[in-house]
């Protein structure tokens, strides 16, 4: 695992990621392309029944609405996947998956889909002190086409400002 | 009622004023209860504005209201708070103090007009550091099939309300409908609810006691 931004013992690391194509449709899901948020044991689950959104992330699919994002969805039309709720103080963010081509033709989709949830996060811990704000966001990317690299993040909330500026320099 | 309006937050300031005083242990329990009371018609009074504004469709000043309100409720739950440590009630003290902390924290999200609380709000988490000994917290992981946004009914993420967000003067929610399983209950320093907290720890003797007073408990008996 590739370390790419220092917050001390925290920040953006980087690692090898599945072929999520290749896994969605394994799993008999809609193949993402562009911007889409990935279920939260995509890569462990052995049938599609099993597969559950991050809880972050039906809010980070309405924030997208918000910013008038279009998301690629992994289920069908009417299909309703459950989510998993972990109790956690800390804000635990989705998967979200970001393709090549997304990145080449629309860059600036991928720094406001990243930037409205970092200033999400930032509101979310509004009046708690800041020693105890802390934030995770996993970010998978394809780049080159057919080459999926995941960011992770951990860290304090303002370190997901960052976030675009890490996928763009995965890319370089 | 528009001129009420205008006016209200001054009001607010002055009547927050009257009962914030009170709020440190050393105060006298008499006039912490005056400000209890004194706060919860403050926050009524917020209140009525309010949905003076919601029928006037008027959002930003229908959310400051909710923001006010929240806050005054907040500070009543820290005099509370205080109230419930005389008596020596120190189970509820503390869900009094998580309540606070919740408040104040969802005023500061409701609206700007809560902005200069900020420093208040932080100074709530620190009480709980000051005033209580550390706490051990039960954790569920669960799985939700199915959650509604509290304001439209719609499935939660499917609609464009965000949990925690105010819309029109009240706060969105996200309702859980149909919890499928519980993957997990784990034992963790930082929950999402601090209410959920361990009633009783065992030491090497065995002897049960209640992790906020270390007075010993009964089995069946809830702590403090």
């Amino acid at each position: 695992m590739e370390q790419v931004r220092d917050f001390g013992s925290e920040g953006w690391q980087v690692e090898e990621y599945v072929d999520v194509p290749e896994r969605a449709q394994e799993l008999g899901c809609r193949v993402p392309s562009g911007l889409a948020l990935l279920p939260t044991n995509f890569e462990t689950v052995a049938t599609k029944r099993e597969l559950a959104h991050d809880l972050q992330g039906l809010t980070v699919r309405a924030l997208w609405r918000e910013a008038g994002l279009e998301e690629s969805r992994l289920e069908e039309p009417e299909e309703q996947w459950p989510t998993a709720q972990k109790d956690a103080f800390e804000w635990l963010g989705p998967t979200i998956f970001v393709s090549a081509s997304l990145l080449s033709e629309d860059p600036n989709a991928v720094s406001v889909a990243l930037g409205v949830v970092a200033n999400y996060v930032t509101d979310f811990f509004k009046g708690v002190p800041r020693g105890q704000r802390r934030a995770s966001l996993d970010v998978v990317v394809e780049d080159p086409p057919g080459s999926y690299r995941r960011v992770r993040y951990r860290g304090p909330p303002e370190g997901l400002q960052e976030a675009a500026q890490v996928v763009r320099e995965l890319r370089q | 009622m528009k001129a009420d309006l205008e006016h209200f937050p001054g009001e607010f300031e002055a009547g927050l004023k009257d009962c914030q005083r009170f709020a440190f242990m050393a105060c006298g329990k008499e006039f912490q209860v005056g400000a209890v009371a004194g706060l919860a018609q403050l926050a009524q009074r917020a209140d009525t504005l309010k949905r003076s504004a919601q029928d006037r469709e008027d959002e930003d000043n229908a959310n400051a209201l909710l923001a006010l309100q929240t806050m005054a409720l907040a500070l009543r739950s820290e005099l509370e708070m205080f109230i419930a440590l005389k008596e020596e009630r120190a189970g509820e003290a503390w869900d009094h103090l998580v309540s606070a902390q919740n408040r104040a924290r969802a005023a500061l999200r409701a609206h700007s007009i809560a902005d200069p609380f900020e420093p208040y709000s932080e100074r709530l988490h620190a009480m709980e550091e000051i005033l209580f000994p550390p706490q051990l917290f039960l954790s569920p992981g669960i799985v939700v099939g199915h959650s509604e946004c509290s304001l439209c009914r719609e499935e939660y993420g499917e609609c464009g309300h965000i949990a925690g967000r105010a819309y029109m003067g009240e706060f969105c929610t996200r309702v859980i409908h149909e919890a499928e399983r519980v993957d997990e209950i784990s034992v963790v320093e930082q929950p999402a609810d601090k209410r959920r907290r361990v009633f009783a720890v065992a030491n090497s003797d065995g002897v049960k006691r209640d992790p906020l007073t270390w007075r010993e408990v009964e089995t069946g008996n809830h702590g403090s």
